[in-house]
C-alpha cells in the first residue's frame, strides 16, 4: 500500500466526493432556476393552490 | 455574479490541479512513512476547511437566533452541509493513512472519536433541518449548531491534551514539531487550493439555498393570493 499508485487512488476518492457533491449542487441550482422561471411564467391555478397549500413538492 | 462564480471555480480547479502535482510529484517522500505520507497534503487541508465551515455555521447560527434573517439561515445551512462533506473526506482519508502506518483502519482514540462525534453532530443538524416541521427547523438547527460547535475545539486540542494514537501536532506543536521545508511549500499550496475549492462550493451551496427559499416564497405568496381571491 505504501506506493505512489495508492496515493493516486486515495486522491481519486477525494475527487469523487468533491466532484460528485459539486455536480449535484450544479444540478440542483439549474433545477431550481428552471422551477422559478416556470413558476413565474405560469403560476398555479386557484384550485391547485387551495388544494395543496403552498403547492410545492420538495 | 455568475461569471464571477465561474471564474472562481476555474481558478480553484486550476489551483487544485497544481497543488495535486506538488503533493504527488514535487514533495519528497517521508523518511519514515514513505509515499503514504502524501495523504497529509489533503487530509489536513480538508480538516481545516471542515473546521472553517463549522465555525462559519456557528457564527451564522448565533446571528440567526438574534436577527431571524433568511439569508443568514441559508448561509448557516450551506456551511454545515459543506463542512460535513469535508469532515467525511477526513474520516475516509484518515483510515486510508492509518492502515499502512498503524496496521489498523480505526481506533477509538480521542482525536478520531471526537472527529466522528463532530461528524454525527452536524449530520444530525442536517437531519433536523430536513425533517423538522412547522417552520421550526431553522431555530432548532441554530440551537443545535451553537452547542455542537463545542466539539470543534475538543477535536483541535485532543492531541495536545491527551496521549493519542493520532500523531502529535505537526504545526505549532512545540519543540520537535514541524516538517521539512521542502514539504512545507506543497502543503501550503494544498491548503490554499482546498480552502478556495471549499469556499467556491460554499458559494454554490448558498446560492442553491437562496434560490430554494425564493421558490418557496413564490409558492407561498401565490397560494395566499389565490386563497384571498377565492
Amino acid at each position: 500500500m505504501n506506493n505512489i499508485a495508492f496515493m493516486h487512488a486515495a486522491y481519486v476518492v477525494v475527487w469523487i466526493i468533491l466532484g460528485g457533491y459539486s455536480a449535484d449542487l450544479v444540478a440542483r441550482w439549474r433545477s431550481l432556476e428552471r422551477e422559478l422561471r416556470d413558476f413565474k411564467s405560469a403560476p398555479p391555478s386557484a384550485d391547485s393552490a387551495l388544494a395543496g397549500g403552498s403547492g410545492r413538492k420538495k | 455574479m455568475k461569471s464571477a462564480f465561474v471564474f472562481a471555480a476555474l481558478a480553484a480547479l486550476a489551483l487544485l490541479g497544481f497543488s495535486t502535482y506538488e503533493a504527488l510529484y514535487v514533495a519528497p517522500p517521508d523518511a519514515l512513512q514513505g509515499n503514504v505520507f502524501r495523504i497529509f497534503y489533503y487530509h489536513v487541508p480538508c480538516a481545516w476547511m471542515g473546521g472553517v465551515c463549522f465555525f462559519l455555521n456557528f457564527c451564522a447560527s448565533l446571528w440567526f437566533l438574534f436577527r431571524k434573517n433568511q439569508a443568514v439561515d441559508a448561509f448557516a445551512l450551506a456551511s454545515a452541509e459543506v463542512g460535513v462533506v469535508f469532515c467525511t473526506i477526513v474520516l475516509i482519508t484518515g483510515p486510508l493513512w492509518a492502515r499502512p502506518i498503524w496496521g489498523i483502519w480505526w481506533t477509538w482514540d480521542p482525536r478520531l472519536t471526537s472527529t466522528f462525534v463532530l461528524w454525527l453532530i452536524y449530520v444530525s443538524y442536517l437531519i433536523v433541518r430536513k425533517f423538522a416541521t412547522g417552520g421550526q427547523g431553522a431555530v432548532l438547527g441554530a440551537a443545535l449548531a451553537i452547542f455542537g460547535f463545542v466539539d470543534v475545539p475538543i477535536v483541535y486540542f485532543s492531541i495536545r491534551i491527551f496521549r493519542t494514537q493520532h500523531p502529535q501536532p505537526v504545526f505549532a506543536g512545540g519543540q520537535g514539531s514541524g516538517v521539512d521545508p521542502r514539504m512545507l511549500h506543497p502543503f501550503f499550496w494544498n491548503l490554499l487550493a482546498f480552502t478556495l475549492v471549499g469556499l467556491v462550493i460554499l458559494w454554490a451551496r448558498y446560492a442553491v439555498q437562496r434560490l430554494d427559499q425564493e421558490v418557496d416564497d413564490a409558492h407561498k405568496q401565490a397560494a395566499l393570493a389565490e386563497g384571498g381571491r377565492a
